[in-house]
């Protein structure tokens, strides 16, 4: 059964849809994983599609073609007046097959829309419509990756009932730090209103680092602190800041094939990935 | 009567069902007792061979190699041309590590130059082994990715196209 993993934090900005796309094509990639991994792409800005995708695919083989995407699932009961009942969707209809590796490492993807954001508009009873459609697909992942919007919504929700963890990216910086009980608060009010025990918190990891700026040393304190007091894992590992990763982002590519990228950066990413790879156990 | 080399292959098969998946095996296990699917095997089998003997010659020289293609199979060996046009042009694969990316995205044999000046020739020689409409699906991929895929004007243009189709949908 496939391993699956949010990617939370109620801030935005933090690298949510970078890690989730590198951490996609690090399992998928590396021969000594060469792991099937799903990606759903929960937040309306569309940022992993747009990333995994790349502009002309994303118009010619989502848009065009009307392929389903996330606000496909959660509005596919929606009955608009004048047109037949909606037929439930198919689970395999929504995968789009983005990668497939020599070593039989792949990438599917289930993309976003801006059109998402409108699902928030009335989201009762919606919340369930995602792990629904999930449950039959997991056999064929090793890994499934949710990239989730900063805000607290029925897609936060959904992603709850769909993952065994959440992993939480943080940004050595105040704001970003704030994120952290606000994803506290958020588990405790999902165990309350759902009378479920919410995923696993698989770690909290720091992204974009520069170890330079006192600001950062002292935001980094407090998040640790804050770990240790809710007992969540604060990664050994971390990412630093790099130019290469806004590149790879552009080139479409991961960092490891990204141009001009340095080993080192590749290694450092690497070790983050093997670390969340060891605590989810794939 | 299967001897040792073929038992190795009959290993190295199961070893992709991972990859493939058991479904792919029953259905092959399947179609294995209808002596048309035989036959067409046994011809799959056949050509792969030839074209394995073809790529065994990698250590030949392209342009002794070209000639020959050009001769046996002319519609390749345009697009070979083609290819090799834009890959010398850097209007595809630009670096190694495109090369790397490139060869481990289509399932073709890890490339052990060092620069991708030496790579050219090993990346040739394996693509001798795929069909013409393979060959062309893959150009016209790589052409296309070398065009700037991402631009903010190519996602400007989506986003507003898609939020104007929704807004006349309301």
């Amino acid at each position: 059964m496939a391993k699956k993993i949010s990617l939370v934090n109620m801030k935005g900005g933090v690298g949510k849809s970078t890690l989730t796309a590198q951490f996609a094509y690090e399992f998928a990639i590396l021969l000594d994983w060469s792991k099937r991994v799903l990606v759903i792409d929960l937040d309306p800005q569309f940022n992993v599609s747009q990333f995994l995708l790349g502009a002309a695919t994303y118009d010619s083989e989502i848009l065009k073609k009307k392929a389903p995407t996330t606000w496909h699932i959660f509005e596919q009961h929606t009955h608009v007046p004048g047109y037949p009942p909606p037929a439930p969707l198919k689970p395999d209809s929504v995968i789009y097959h983005a990668k497939k590796y020599s070593h039989g490492g792949l990438i599917d993807l289930i993309p976003s829309r801006l059109e998402l954001a409108f699902s928030i508009r009335n989201p009762s009873q919606k919340e369930y419509l995602l792990s629904q459609l999930v449950a039959p697909l997991e056999k064929n992942y090793d890994v499934i990756l949710i990239d989730c919007p900063p805000t607290e919504s029925v897609f936060t929700t959904a992603a709850y009932l769909t993952s065994d963890y959440v992993l939480v990216p943080v940004k050595p910086e105040y704001l970003s730090s704030i994120g952290l009980p606000l994803l506290d608060n958020s588990l405790a009010e999902f165990e309350s209103n759902y009378n479920k025990k919410p995923p696993k918190v698989a770690g909290v990891v720091f992204n974009f680092t520069s170890n330079y700026a006192p600001e950062e040393i002292r935001a980094k304190k407090e998040v640790s602190e804050e770990c240790a007091k809710h007992g969540w894992c604060l990664l050994k590992k971390e990412v630093p800041y790099s130019k290469s990763i806004a590149k790879s982002a552009r080139e479409g590519k991961p960092l490891r094939w990204t141009s001009y990228s340095r080993t080192k950066q590749v290694e450092r990413l690497h070790a983050v990935a093997k670390e969340v790879a060891g605590i989810i156990g794939i | 009567m299967m001897g040792e080399k073929e038992y190795a292959l009959m290993s190295d098969l199961a070893k992709l069902l991972r990859k493939h998946g058991p479904e792919a095996f029953e259905s092959l296990a399947g179609l294995l007792s209808s002596p048309e699917f035989i036959e067409k095997f046994s011809a799959i089998l056949m050509s792969t061979a030839t074209i394995g003997r073809a790529s065994v010659s990698s250590r030949r020289p392209l342009a002794r190699e070209l000639p020959r293609l050009k001769e046996v199979e002319p519609e390749k060996y345009g697009i070979i041309k083609s290819f090799m046009a834009e890959f010398e042009a850097r209007r595809i694969l630009p670096s190694l590590k495109d090369v790397n990316r490139f060869v481990a995205e289509n399932n073709l044999p890890e490339i052990k130059a060092k620069s991708r000046s030496r790579s050219i020739s090993q990346l040739v020689h394996s693509l001798f082994g795929l069909s013409s409409e393979e060959l062309g699906k893959i150009l016209a991929g790589l052409v296309k990715q070398g065009r700037s895929d991402s631009s903010l004007s190519e996602w400007s243009e989506i986003i507003t196209k898609g939020m104007s189709r929704s807004s006349k949908r309301k």
